[in-house]
């Protein structure tokens, strides 16, 4: 069998089709040249309003008094600037945004000063737009700018956020509610019922003064919630606040169901109470984890404690990183010891 | 009056900086990363210079280290942020003699300065 292809292609269609896309490579161009010359000189404005708000923010931050600062938006070039931020939300947007980080780097009068600008200005309003917005980092933002500019009226609305099915806003909130209220911020950890991650916990931390008062209903409430990242933050806060007077009862989380508990318990004793962190990890031993292990021998080694039957036990374990290093330990601490861990390393690892 | 280097990225900041201390009656060379505060080194010869310690192209640990590794003996103010302590400890290893931490008042800054006039 054999195939024919009789194609006929008339010049009328080869030309219509060569017109159709040279017009469409035409208009394509055309279409990037104008994006192209939109795009640079949206660039330029931007670097341009930059550099004019380096210079509007500096005379801001160096005025000492309330007359200063207010000589310096009567001014005609500023008075220029006001008219522009009255229609162009674009250029408002970026004002707010150097206005935060100068605020991150500045103290004092020259923060206050940044501070009373956000808010003659009128520029709250402009974050509050952007916080009610569907889009989750305009809406980030915006909890950010308000937390930074210190707008403590707005806390209710950003509260409402703490608990948010979005783990960016969360965090975002989250983090603005602490540095506005402090401690008592902390309440969302109440109701929450997304996890916790590390690196928040560690966030929160930051945020918090280094003294508080933290009630002690609050802390064993936090211990008991149903939110294991809730219970191990609260492990975390009895390191940051020193809570001696609740040690009794972190020994308990030592065999939470949870690893990440489990954890943080032990580093908690560890680091408040390292002579009750030491028998408690040894009663554990027999059935604790290659973590409490491991623990167990680091304590042991920066303690020096004479009592060597936690690590005699150990010389036998399974694993053959801790059996090294009971054996160590027991020959520095004890030299008679030394023939009785021989047989051991003839044992499988 | 002395003629102060400052290297800061943060236009703001920088410009904060120079303002405050030409209101003081310094002399100021403005520079807005590590590689021209380096390069300026050869050139200004300062009296003194004030570093931001994370800046593009060249950390403000390397215009420490080569400040101090001259012949004049130049002090250095080092700018660091909250939780950089172990950068501002390894700045005084190289030899920096002050620090301020950010959030910091302009007006500290001044009297940080003051501190250095002869």
């Amino acid at each position: 069998m054999q195939l024919y292809l009789d194609i006929h292609i008339s010049t009328e269609y080869l030309l219509e089709t060569s017109l159709f896309f040279l017009l469409f490579t035409a208009g394509l161009v055309l279409f990037m040249v104008i994006y192209l010359i939109g795009f640079i000189k949206r660039k330029r404005t931007k670097q341009h309003l930059q550099s004019v708000y380096s210079s509007f923010l500096t005379e801001i931050i160096l005025c000492d008094t309330k007359e200063e600062l207010l000589d310096v938006l009567e001014k005609p070039w500023v008075q220029s600037l006001r008219k522009r931020w009255f229609y162009d939300e674009d250029a408002r947007k970026l004002l707010i945004r150097e206005i935060v980080k100068a605020c991150k780097s500045l103290a004092g009068v020259a923060s206050d000063n940044i501070l009373w600008l956000y808010g003659t200005l009128g520029l709250q309003e402009d974050s509050l737009k952007r916080l009610r917005s569907k889009t989750w980092f305009v809406k980030a933002r915006s909890i950010q700018e308000l937390a930074e500019m210190r707008q403590n009226d707005q806390i209710t609305k950003i509260y409402r956020e703490t608990n948010s099915r979005n783990p960016y806003i969360r965090r975002e909130a989250q983090i603005a509610v602490v540095k506005m209220t402090g401690i008592d911020g902390l309440r969302f950890l109440s109701v929450l019922s997304h996890p916790l991650s590390q690196w928040q916990q560690i966030c929160l931390l930051a945020q918090l003064p280094d003294y508080a008062e933290i009630g002690t209903d609050r802390l064993e409430k936090w211990m008991k919630a149903p939110n294991h990242s809730v219970v191990e933050f609260a492990l975390r806060l009895l390191v940051h606040y020193q809570r001696y007077d609740l040690i009794s009862s972190v020994e308990a989380f030592m065999e939470h169901p949870n690893a990440a508990v489990r954890e943080q318990a032990v580093k908690t004793i560890v680091a408040l109470s390292p002579d009750t962190a030491l028998s408690a990890l040894g009663a554990r031993l027999p059935t604790g984890s290659v973590n409490i292990k491991r623990c167990y021998l680091d304590m042991h080694q920066s303690m020096l404690s004479t009592d060597t039957a936690g690590l005699s036990s150990l010389v036998q374990d399974g694993d053959e990183d801790i059996r090294t290093e009971a054996q160590r330990l027991l020959r520095r601490l004890s030299p008679v010891h030394m023939p009785a861990t021989e047989h051991v390393k003839t044992i499988p690892g | 009056m002395m003629r102060i280097l400052v290297a800061e990225d943060e236009p703001v900041m920088l410009k904060t900086i120079e303002m405050r201390l030409r209101k003081d009656g310094h002399e100021v060379i403005a520079l807005s990363n590590g590689r021209d505060a380096l390069a300026a080194l050869d050139t200004e010869s300062p009296d003194l210079v004030i570093t931001d310690i994370m800046m593009p192209y060249s950390s403000g640990l390397e215009v420490v280290g080569k400040v101090k590794q001259g012949l004049k003996k130049i002090p250095v103010i080092v700018l660091s942020s909250m939780g950089q302590e172990n950068v501002v400890l390894e700045a005084f290893k190289l030899g920096a003699d002050d620090f301020i931490t950010k959030p910091f008042s302009p007006n500290e800054l001044s009297m940080r300065v003051r501190r250095f006039q002869v």
